[in-house]
């Protein structure tokens, strides 16, 4: 007999131990992800700078504090969060590095001549490997690098106007 | 224009809400007095049905007059947007459709109060209860956290639009069916609660539930299916399932209830597997609940996007948590007084049944997996992970295979006792069949099929085959009795449904074509033995849109003219999206599917093509499958159901 209550209880367990999964669920933001890299010093990275034949720059070496914006001419959020990077390069707080990402040197140009360069410098990645140190996950997306050189926070998705201040 | 149709919308809600309490709170003091509170229950669900009904055409005729001061309309609708639509955007929006279940559920609880049936009035009485408690939390959830009434302060001019994904004619039928599916789920679920509480579990508590059960699953099997239908033919998206939470959330609920019926039929016959069977009533309607929170909450990201705030969430959860918990605790105290026979004869239809029962569940187990992983993950600071179409294909595909086998075998066999010899050469019959078929398609399609695909087909065509031995017997025509077909003709429409519609997947999944490319005004392209130019493109404007269409030309390999394609591409000026309206060709039971792409310059396009053969028998299967259902709701009611039973057994 004792057996068989057992078994009766076991859909109840299981359904009690599901909705604790599903309510801590509920209180994580699937857009936000988390990297292993927060908190870390910035990688030993050297990027070909845009319309440049020759010479890289190692982000290691620029003072920070900076912004790394990842971005490409073939996407639409890049353009929807361009304002806020417009308005932070008025502002002169951060440097802000533009890594141009799997695009075309031609349509890069093009793209920000058309819409405005926020970016004090544009660094190239052409097949996206040498971001894959950085953990890129996407386009746009967006590092915060401190005085310490030190990956603060990142933004997966279109940027706001309180990215910056909320690290600064 | 502003009338006072939200408030008087609102306000037949609140009554509906307030008749809910009263009854409930009528019910608890005279309980006993079980022939009085039947009379009322019927009178109490027709108020409320009535009021519901009144407050969603209030509630439509807020979108038709463009009432913007109310915020779901303004969110979800615009002047332009034509008439239609502004009806379908109605249940478009989170709050309306949260308003379109409740009216669903109001539906189905005054359906079982119209319509004949033999169920004692005291378990009438408790379903009727435990049907307005379900709908007394939905109540709840709408006035307390969506209310698809509430008003701006200060109106805006213009609405936001209908999201353009929303704007097809899909949109008219394919929520309420899945709704009138899912929703359905929960009077099968009442009528376990009831029987739970009553202690009588017999074989005529599952002769109520299965004719609920088996409509309620049509419609969900008809919902299901529009709704793949409607993105593969309307929203391009390319293919016909995804394997997206939102879709898992209408698959799971769809498997459970297959396993159910099949369940119900055991326990109507033989007694047995009766704590399964009430499992399974308590865990379909569970799953439909579920299926409302992971797309209401925004716990997960989906293609269908419709996060909304956490409260929301954390409601649907407690009510999840409080109906289903209590249900199970009842369960488990419960179900170990009820008297179950076991299970005597092992070879014999009904532990076939079982074993089917099994693959079923451990499908849905693993849809169920595969859906929450993600957030599990993402619980235990693992990582952040989306699971993909691979994972259901490869741990799906080796639970469904066995089934068929499985499928034939309890088709064919007989209910408690078999003679073994006359099993293996019925059986061997089918397998020798299956095989000159196989063998036979093989040759058709010139030994395209390899080793696996054929060992696949044929366990495919096993169950189809045993049906049309079953049809096609020699007893049903000597004897000159045809009622064989009226009484199982449901079975037989589902399971050969549901085989055609096997063939349709493997056949899709294994021959189909996709190629993106570049292609110039003029420029002629192949798609598989189709050739497909580019005549030219034309500007097209409609009333909330702009747009382009291309006009494609279609020959097939030995230039015989198909006609014509016209995908267009639309910009929604509103809401600022592009959408891609594809544009079929269908061609036997093949579709030549066509989208458009970028613009690369004024003369140059990318565009993707696909060829999909034998798309047409996914629908077809579809069909076939709820038909089945709905046949054997017929066969229920054309015959005095009681006489029927016993003459079979």
């Amino acid at each position: 007999m004792l057996k068989k209550i057992n078994f009766l209880f076991i859909p109840l367990l299981l359904f009690c131990f599901f909705c604790i999964i599903l309510y801590r669920g509920l209180f994580n933001d699937p857009k936000v992800v988390s990297s292993p890299l927060l908190g870390k010093q910035v990688p030993n990275i050297s990027y070909p700078v845009l319309n440049q034949a020759i010479g890289e720059i190692n982000i290691k070496d620029i003072d920070g504090p900076y912004l790394i914006n990842i971005f490409a001419s073939w996407c639409l959020p890049c353009v929807e969060e361009l304002p806020v990077l417009i308005n932070e390069k008025n502002k002169k707080r951060v440097k802000i590095i533009g890594v141009n990402y799997k695009d075309d040197p031609v349509n890069a140009n093009n793209w920000l001549a058309t819409y405005g360069n926020p970016y004090d410098v544009v660094l190239f990645d052409k097949d996206g490997m040498k971001s894959i140190d950085l953990g890129v996950y996407g386009v746009p997306e967006t590092f915060f690098i401190d005085t310490n050189k030190i990956i603060k926070d990142k933004k997966i998705g279109v940027l706001d106007a309180k990215f910056v201040s909320d690290n600064l | 224009m502003n009338y006072l149709f939200p408030e008087i919308g609102n306000i037949l809600l609140i009554f509906a809400f307030v008749v809910c309490t009263c009854f409930l709170a009528y019910f608890l003091k005279y309980r006993k007095i079980i022939d009085e509170v039947n009379v009322v229950c019927s009178r109490v669900v027709f108020l409320q049905f009535g009021l519901i009904s009144l407050s969603f055409l209030f509630l439509v005729l807020c979108f038709i007059t463009d009432d913007f001061s109310v915020i779901n309309v303004a969110q979800n609708s615009n002047s332009k947007l034509p008439w239609y639509y502004k009806i379908t955007a109605s249940w478009g929006s989170h709050e309306g459709s949260i308003l379109l279940w409740l009216l669903v559920l109001n539906f189905w609880t005054f359906l079982i109060t119209i319509v004949p049936n033999n169920i004692e009035k005291k378990v009438f009485n408790d379903v009727i209860v435990v049907q307005n408690i379900i709908t007394l939390g939905l109540y709840l959830f709408v006035l307390l956290t969506s209310n698809p009434f509430d008003r701006f302060n200060d109106p805006p001019f213009d609405g936001r639009d209908l999201n353009p994904l929303l704007q097809d004619p899909g949109m008219i039928f394919h929520p309420p069916l899945l709704y009138l599916g899912y929703v359905g789920f929960s009077i099968v679920f009442s009528l376990a609660i009831a029987g739970l509480v009553s202690g009588k579990l017999d074989s005529k508590w599952a002769r109520w539930s299965r004719p609920w059960t088996i409509l309620a699953w049509s419609f969900l099997t008809f919902g299901i299916g529009l709704g793949s239908w409607w993105a593969y033919n309307e929203l391009g998206w390319g293919g016909w399932w995804f394997w997206d939470p939102v879709e898992n959330a209408s698959l799971m609920p769809w498997l459970c209830a297959t396993a159910l019926i099949h369940s119900l039929i055991v326990s109507e016959k033989l007694g047995i597997f009766k704590n399964w069977t009430i499992l399974l009533a308590i865990s379909t309607f569970s799953l439909s609940l579920l299926g409302t929170f992971l797309v209401r909450s925004g716990v997960i990201t989906s293609v269908h996007a419709f996060a909304s705030d956490p409260a929301r969430g954390v409601f649907i959860l407690c009510f999840l948590f409080l109906l289903v918990g209590s249900s199970l605790t009842l369960y488990s105290f419960r179900m170990k007084n009820v008297i179950s026979q076991n299970l005597k004869n092992f070879f014999s239809k009904e532990f076939f049944l079982l074993l089917n029962n099994v693959v079923m569940i451990a499908s849905t187990f693993t849809v169920l997996l595969g859906t929450i992983y993600p957030i599990v993950m993402d619980i235990f600071g693992l990582s952040k992970i989306s699971i993909g179409p691979p994972y259901y294909e490869k741990l799906l595909a080796p639970i469904f295979l066995p089934m068929f086998f499985l499928m034939a075998f309890s088709i064919l066999i007989n209910w408690k006792k078999n003679t073994l010899q006359i099993t293996v050469k019925q059986i061997s019959k089918i397998i020798v069949v299956a095989f000159i078929f196989c063998l036979f398609l093989n040759l058709l399609t010139k030994f395209e099929f390899n080793f696996v695909l054929s060992v696949m087909l044929f366990l495919i065509l096993l169950p189809a085959i045993s049906v049309f031995s079953l049809i096609l017997k020699p007893d049903n025509f000597r004897k000159i009795k045809f009622n064989f077909l009226v009484n199982k003709s449901g079975m037989y429409f589902s399971h050969i449904g549901v085989a055609i519609f096997a063939f349709g997947v493997l056949y899709v999944n294994s021959f189909d074509i996709e190629s993106d490319s570049k292609i110039s005004i003029g420029e002629k392209i192949n798609v598989g033995s189709y050739i497909i130019k580019l005549e030219s493109t034309k500007n097209i404007k409609g009333s909330n849109y702009d747009g382009i269409q291309g006009i494609f030309k279609v020959n097939d390999i030995n230039g015989r003219d198909l006609g014509f394609l016209y995908p267009e591409k639309r910009f929604y000026v509103t809401q600022k999206t592009t959408m891609t309206e594809s544009s079929v060709k269908k061609i036997w039971f093949d579709d030549l599917y066509l989208s458009l792409g970028e613009q690369l310059d004024n003369e140059t396009w990318i565009i993707r093509a696909y060829y999909k053969p034998f798309i047409m028998f996914l629908w077809i299967g579809v069909i076939l499958i709820g038909l089945g259902g709905i046949f054997s709701l017929l066969q229920y009611y054309s015959f005095n159901s009681s006489t029927l039973y016993v003459k079979k057994n």
